[in-house]
């Protein structure tokens, strides 16, 4: 086909060509957009748009993450893959349309969102994803309150996620209600999107690992319709430490050792907790305490009429106590 | 149907060109299929002397899409394809709807065309760089709109430009600005007036019909 030669998608084209016609271009700039649309998939061939380096890069920030080896692991498969499917494309290879729809199955706080974020990113700069910017929506964004509304919000839902990623959180809520309940309609209206704007869009589906495997037996659909499926496990202790120590580098806070000591006493002692059914949060609880750690540490240091640079610093086994949110 | 798109700025030359190019290619019984931008076809029986004195010539703007049915021997077969005659280019952005509506024809005619033949007027280039001096660029004649083109057409196998009008004296410099800015390869003079440089486009046409 003679598009092929161009190099630019249809609708684009079109799109050019209707603003033209409708006077807002010049005739030169609309050439220059038609052709300088065909001229970024050459560049792109050139400097390929998933070349090996641009990957290592692109997964850096992935590996900043503490932990999470077979996320990362995941997650490399993944681009290995679509970098092979270029290459394979580049030979006149078949390739399959990739369905990169996801399910990520955790506990509280381990890093879903995040991960979320950070792949929506890596997903543009792939050039998979138009803009890569992550929605972020649950249950009641999604649900109506009268019939009909339901399929409206969640249209409009995914209408914001278009060039990006919707991430919907505790998932497993939609289906929770029973058969009058609302959510189904927006399982079928997010399903049926998932299908028709397949290369728009990504769907990411997360909540707790056992309600999200009873969520997607619910649905016989489902399962097929999200390939990929990430499983967060809690961190360890030395783990929440070094989250931590790295939340503390960022801020420009130093754990004096016997601090370093306290929390990983706190750490072991909350997880323990956790095994006997008392929620943890795993980095959010050590985001919270470390927060209220540089609150009691500005207490302590209140009344002291000079305090040097290094005491601005540094968090002591004091500022650390347990509180509050778990 | 392969098509193959003659365009470039109003006053080339194009239609000259076209009917000059069919009748070199043994064109006689000259049917015309006319594209207007409406979605209407018609088919018009005009000889291509009469059309060279309807159409060709000062001041006269051709509408819509004018083809022909040209015939190339390939093999043992015959190939055809549609030599198309389009709307001139403008640069200015304010012009009447109707006719920014033909340029968009062109446009997405181009878009779906195996072969481009950019006609650009050499002689109005080579008057254009005599006037502006040594160093000077060629306005008016050779401008934004006819590099966007040819940016967008090196890209395309099917992409050659025409440096028509070879028959004036001053279309010489012209040219030689021309082959110098482009791929020489991609550049061929011809005059349509004349019918001279026919053979090379010929064969490009027919290397990709």
């Amino acid at each position: 086909m003679a598009y092929g030669t161009w190099r630019i998608p249809r609708s684009r084209a079109n799109q050019v060509i209707a603003d033209y016609e409708s006077g807002q271009l010049a005739l030169s700039e609309a050439l220059e957009a038609l052709g300088g649309s065909s001229r970024p998939p050459l560049q792109e061939a050139e400097t390929a748009p998933l070349s090996r380096e641009r990957l290592r890069q692109l997964l850096t920030e992935l590996d900043s993450l503490v932990g999470l080896e077979h996320v990362k692991d995941t997650v490399r498969e993944i681009f290995a893959f679509l970098y092979m499917q270029q290459r394979r494309r580049d030979c006149g290879l078949r390739t399959e349309p990739v369905v990169l729809h996801m399910v990520f199955k955790g506990n509280p706080g381990t890093g879903k969102t995040t991960v979320a974020r950070i792949m929506a990113k890596m997903f543009r700069e792939a050039g998979l994803l138009e803009k890569g910017h992550l929605v972020e929506v649950e249950r009641a964004d999604l649900v109506g309150e009268y019939i009909g509304h339901t399929a409206q919000k969640t249209r409009e839902q995914i209408r914001r996620a278009m060039g990006g990623v919707l991430f919907i959180d505790e998932a497993y809520s939609l289906a929770r209600g029973g058969d009058k309940d609302f959510g189904r309609e927006a399982i079928d209206c997010l399903v049926k999107h998932m299908e028709d704007h397949r290369n728009r869009f990504i769907a990411v589906i997360a909540g707790y690992e056992r309600e999200m495997e009873w969520f997607l037996r619910t649905n016989p659909g489902l399962p097929s319709r999200f390939p990929i499926h990430l499983t967060f496990s809690d961190y360890d202790v030395s783990q929440l430490v070094e989250i931590a120590k790295r939340m503390a580098w960022e801020r420009q806070y130093r754990l004096s050792p016997e601090a370093e000591l306290k929390l990983r006493r706190l750490a072991a002692e909350a997880k323990a907790r956790a095994a006997w059914g008392e929620p943890f949060s795993n980095a959010r609880w050590v985001r919270n305490l470390m927060e209220r750690a540089m609150r009691r540490h500005a207490v302590r240091l209140f009344e002291a009429v000079t305090v040097s640079r290094e005491q601005m610093m540094r968090l002591e086994a004091a500022d650390l106590e347990e509180g509050g949110a778990p | 149907m392969k098509r193959s798109l003659v365009m470039g700025r109003s006053n080339a030359g194009k239609t000259l060109f076209c009917i000059q190019f069919a009748r070199y290619l043994g064109v006689r019984d000259a049917e015309w299929l006319v594209e207007r931008t409406d979605g209407t076809l018609e088919r018009q029986r005009i000889s291509l002397d009469t059309a060279r004195q309807l159409w060709s010539g000062d001041g006269q703007r051709t509408r819509g899409l004018h083809s022909l049915m040209i015939e190339l021997p390939r093999g043992k077969g015959v190939r055809s394809l549609w030599l198309t005659d389009t709307t001139g280019l403008r640069e200015d952005i304010d012009e009447s709807p109707d006719l920014r509506a033909d340029m968009a024809q062109t446009l997405r005619a181009m878009l779906e065309s195996q072969v481009i033949l950019h006609v650009v007027d050499a002689s109005a280039v080579g008057r254009a760089l005599a006037e502006a001096g040594r160093d000077g660029s060629p306005t008016g004649a050779w401008g934004d709109l006819d590099e966007q083109l040819a940016a967008f057409g090196m890209a395309h196998a099917g992409y050659v430009l025409l440096a028509n009008k070879m028959d004036l004296p001053e279309a010489r410099a012209g040219l030689a600005y021309l082959r110098k800015r482009l791929d020489k390869r991609r550049v061929l003079p011809v005059s349509a007036r004349c019918g001279t440089g026919f053979r090379e486009v010929k064969q490009h046409v027919w290397r990709m019909a």
